[in-house]
């Protein structure tokens, strides 16, 4: 009975003969049979030689006999031979668990930061609407620039042209609005697009409740709004009742015809600003004022071409039916307002071009700085993978070197060398597959994590999830870092003979140097990481550090929407009066300022500054930015006055109009002469000149860092329609912030509250992309460090292993365990220089990308390139630690044992 | 009209296995025919013909327990369906009107 358990070994080698398919129901047959013939008192050679000539009968049977109709999987097919190589690779990689985890980890984390970054890029430059059928809505615009956000044609053009497309092609107009919403969910203030009669139909969107019938069969713009999905999920808990019922915008009742589909936020920058709301042009005249009026906000027009027409046919009936988009008549209206004459070589052209819509969903000017930026945020998150792809590799090379006896026999055996490399990319595969898995996972986590932060440039939360651009990345850069890691194995199977992959003592040298050139490109991509982390992390250092010109650190402020409230001019100016009276009654408040933005304001208007008195009737004129500004602003923001005097009590509504200039401006437009006296006119503005009653210093304009042409006008003079109430105190201004807030709420419970914080809170919005970066590349950089310290730990470690016997010789021959010492720590100096030089190098001259967003210090800062180097010295030393110590400690006899 | 005629050793399996009911293993089968016609089959042709008459439905086969004395492989049971009794039944059919009256079946055995 000892032979019960498992066929005699003759019988399992003589059964090799029989078709594997049969094989084992042949070998259970005769097993069994035998078992029967012996109890029946055969002898053991007897049924031997019996079962062996079944053995031989089957092997031919087996072999001969077909079975048509079956699709003989005699032989493992190519589908058979995948599942047999998956099945196999699963075993060995479950079979070693902790190793897997960390390949995979490792893997993960690199797929993961760069699917993360990209995710970011993408979700801010990229994701488009859906709208369907996308590739044939096109922008139409005046033909001398680019199709430009909401900017594209006056109203009065889009109505002729509308009239002049009609039968050809559909025109619809949409125009940007902000403003205050109550009756579903608490009022808020949010962004809205107004439209046209045709604009649903156009993007041919479907209602995800309700109807888009904003106006009547006349084409008369009804009192009626759609909300966004997000809006109707978050304010109104999807509850399908709000079709019907009223909600107050801009304290004008609307009723809810419908609901928008989701993921809709418009047209108008959609990724960063989405749209909550759609109101037809001429809703009233509280929400959209000034339709009608020769200063009409300007409209963007889109349109979708018919299936198949091609958009320079479609441009060329529109034009011959007398489409037209006269270029930029605003600014002839302005140079009209101040009897100027500019010349304008596109004046009166009747010309129009046609884009597709998704290429100018983003204006070009943000478009390119986002593109410039993303991509280098992208190109360093990739380093941060190809840190992990080349530790992964070194881990899997030397994982190779101990397979060397399996792979050896295997193609002794019969393998191809093709399918030795399919198996050692299986296994690979398997890995970045789980990799790829937790990749998107984390990247869903880091890009939620940014998008929480409030991306500085988005008045929009960022959708998080990822779409099909982010998993075909993370895709594709899992399947090459698959193919990457495989490599250098594969390499080493294929180009060797199977004999020489058979280990043959100390001889057998490991492949040191291709390990070691991994390493050394970690510690590359590393260094390139570090400096950009450098070089940010300083910027934001020195951003926190440097003074604008004005010291805003004592007041708090509250700012309003007017218009969005729904006050016009003098409801408006009464609100503001009686609010100061108010807020000056708060208890520690020294001075109550108004101002329609900061000088570091996003907010601050951009004018042409003209001057007068040039040479021979000459007007110079330059670009600058403007603010209105009450009385006090100046002396609170400690803005020194260098000539003349500043705002004074006489400034008001129909006196004089006067402005203060800061001394670029002085300096720019009368070159030395005394600028007070002089007189300014504000393109853009209607109101004509006004005089130059004093001249303050420089502050940074509009962009930390960075002075600017800027002008000051007084707020009584020049309505604005949102204004920052702030209040100075000798308190910390933070504890003012709320009572202010409570003071306008008592004052006028209805009037939107825009923002509500300190003032130098809302300036420092003005670097926080800096400080955002600064705090991604940390991370970065830290995240690289980590993982490539732990590959040169794990090489020194490894070759410490391997050259026991070498470093026993050595000590046996009386070299010292500090000599042995320091043979470890040359071999980290040695892969650490190899990689900090290019990398170093590199970043020379990959700095010209950052350039643009750096602060305070140039992209060559010597701190950064100095400090990155040593650090990774540092941890040089300390990864070599413990594998020197560990080589000091050879004992040579314990060594030179199994020699 | 069935499209295939059973092969002669295709018959043979089928009836042996008729012949125990409907329903048995490899080794039983060629048991059965060694026992009724002196046949020894060897079990390498026995089970490509299993697999064959499997394939066009003829019967069902799942796989038993491993057990030592068959070394730790497992028994393969075969099942005749339907479509397997009919088959059997028209081959006999047609090899008995074609015998009738030629042949008399005498006790003399034949071995293959």
């Amino acid at each position: 009975m000892s032979d019960a358990g498992r066929p005699p070994r003759w019988l399992r080698i003589a059964a090799r003969l029989v078709a594997p398919r049969h094989r084992d129901d042949v070998v259970g047959d005769l097993m069994e049979e035998r078992h029967a013939l012996r109890r029946a008192g055969r002898s053991r050679p007897w049924t031997m030689a019996w079962a062996l000539g079944h053995v031989l009968r089957s092997a031919i049977a087996s072999r001969t006999i077909r079975s048509p109709l079956v699709p003989a999987p005699a032989a493992p097919g190519r589908h058979g031979r995948w599942r047999l190589d998956l099945g196999y690779a699963t075993r060995r990689l479950l079979r070693r668990p902790a190793a897997s985890l960390l390949a995979v980890a490792t893997l993960t984390v690199g797929i993961g930061v760069s699917a993360g970054v990209f995710g970011i890029v993408n979700g801010l430059l990229f994701k488009t609407p859906p709208i369907p059928d996308m590739d044939r809505v096109v922008t139409i615009h005046p033909a001398n620039r680019p199709a430009d956000y909401f900017n594209d044609a006056e109203y009065t053009e889009f109505e002729q042209l509308r009239d002049a497309a009609r039968g050809m092609l559909s025109v619809a107009a949409v125009g940007v609005w902000g403003g205050a919403l109550s009756g579903a969910g608490e009022t808020r203030y949010l962004g809205g697009e107004l439209v046209s009669a045709d604009y649903f139909r156009t993007l041919a969107l479907a209602p995800a409740a309700g109807t888009f019938r904003l106006f009547d069969e006349r084409g008369a713009p009804l009192r009626a709004a759609v909300l966004s999905y997000a809006l109707w999920q978050s304010s109104c808990q999807a509850d399908p009742a709000i079709v019907g019922r009223t909600i107050k915008v801009s304290g004008e009742p609307l009723t809810v015809v419908g609901v928008a589909p989701p993921g809709f936020g418009g047209i108008l920058m959609p990724t960063i600003r989405r749209a909550d709301l759609w109101m037809p042009f001429d809703v009233s005249p509280k929400i959209d004022p000034w339709r009608h009026a020769p200063s009409a906000p300007r409209v963007r027009l889109v349109a979708r071409l018919p299936a198949g027409a091609s958009r320079d046919a479609v441009r060329a009936d529109i034009a011959a039916a007398g489409g037209r988009i006269p270029v930029d008549p605003l600014r002839r209206a302005r140079a009209a307002s101040t009897g100027e004459s500019i010349s304008d070589p596109f004046t009166g052209a009747a010309i129009l071009a046609i884009s597709p819509l998704w290429a100018s969903l983003i204006p070009p000017d943000l478009l390119d700085v986002g593109l410039t930026a993303g991509s280098a945020f992208t190109a360093l998150s990739m380093l941060v993978l190809l840190i992990a792809c080349s530790n992964l590799a070194n881990v899997l090379l030397a994982d190779a070197v101990g397979r060397d006896r399996e792979f050896a026999i295997r193609l002794a055996a019969g393998a191809t060398r093709g399918h030795l490399v399919r198996l050692i990319l299986i296994e690979t595969m398997c890995v970045s597959g789980v990799a790829l898995a937790g990749g998107l996972a984390l990247a869903t986590v880091i890009a939620r994590a940014l998008a929480a932060t409030a991306l500085p440039v988005t008045y929009q939360k960022l959708d998080p999830s990822p779409d099909w651009r982010v998993i075909g990345y993370g895709a594709i850069a899992a399947a090459i870092a698959a193919v990457a890691v495989a490599a250098g194995p594969a390499f080493r199977v294929t180009r060797r003979a199977p004999l020489s992959l058979l280990p043959s003592g100390p001889g057998d040298a490991p492949p040191r140097r291709l390990r070691s050139l991994l390493v050394a490109a970690q510690m590359a991509a590393c260094t390139v990481l570090l400096v950009a982390a450098g070089l940010y992390a300083r910027s934001a250092v020195e951003s926190l550090r440097h003074s604008p010109g004005f010291d805003a650190s004592h007041l708090a402020m509250a700012r309003v929407d007017l218009g969005a409230s729904g006050l016009d001019d003098r409801a408006g100016r009464d609100f503001l009066a009686r609010a100061a009276d108010a807020a000056a009654r708060i208890p520690g408040v020294r001075r109550v300022v108004l101002a329609d933005a900061f000088p570091l304001d996003s907010a601050l208007q951009k004018a042409s500054l003209v001057g007068d008195g040039g040479s021979r009737g000459h007007r110079p004129q330059i670009s600058g930015q403007f603010a209105r500004v009450s009385r006090g602003l100046l002396e609170s923001l400690r803005i020194p006055l260098v000539a003349g005097r500043t705002f004074d009590g006489g400034d008001l509504d129909g006196a004089p109009r006067v402005a203060i200039v800061n001394e670029k401006t002085a300096a720019a437009l009368w070159h030395g002469d005394e600028a007070v006296g002089h007189h300014l006119a504000l393109l853009g503005e209607a109101t004509g000149w006004r005089e130059v009653v004093g001249v303050v210093r420089d502050t940074d304009v509009g962009v930390a860092g960075q002075s600017a042409p800027m002008a000051f006008v007084p707020i009584d003079q020049e309505p604005a329609t949102r204004v920052s109430l702030a209040v100075e105190t000798d308190r910390r201004p933070d504890d003012l912030v709320a009572p202010l807030r409570r003071t306008l709420r008592d004052v006028n419970p209805d009037v939107v509250i825009t923002a509500s914080e300190t003032v130098t809170a809302g300036q420092g919005a003005a670097t926080l992309p800096i400080r955002l970066a600064a705090k991604v590349l940390v991370a970065l950089g830290a995240l690289a460090l980590a993982i490539a310290a732990l590959g040169l730990y794990g090489v020194l470690a490894y070759t410490v292993r391997q050259r026991t016997r070498e470093i026993g010789i050595r000590m046996a021959l009386g070299a010292s365990s500090r000599s042995v010492q320091h043979l470890v720590l040359r071999q980290s100096a040695a892969m650490l220089l190899g990689g900090v030089l290019p990398g170093l190098a590199f970043s020379f001259i990959g700095v010209g990308w950052l350039r643009a967003w750096l602060f305070g210090i140039g992209p060559y800062d010597p701190v950064a390139f100095i400090t990155v180097p040593g650090l990774l010295a540092g941890v040089g030393v300390l990864a070599a630690l413990r594998p020197a110590r560990r080589a000091a400690r050879v004992d040579p006899s314990i060594a030179l044992r199994d020699l | 009209m069935p499209r295939y005629n059973l092969g002669e050793l295709e018959q043979v399996v089928l009836l042996a296995l008729l012949r125990l009911g409907g329903e048995a293993y490899g080794a039983a089968i060629r048991a059965e025919i060694k026992a009724r016609t002196g046949r020894s089959v060897t079990p390498g042709a026995i089970y490509p013909t299993l697999d064959r008459l499997e394939g066009r439905g003829l019967l069902h086969s799942r796989m038993g327990e491993p057990t030592p004395e068959r070394g730790g492989r497992a028994r393969r049971h075969v099942k005749i369906t339907a479509a397997g009794l009919r088959e059997v039944r028209e081959a006999w059919r047609r090899t008995s009107a074609l015998a009738a009256g030629v042949l008399a079946l005498g006790p003399e055995r034949r071995d293959v």
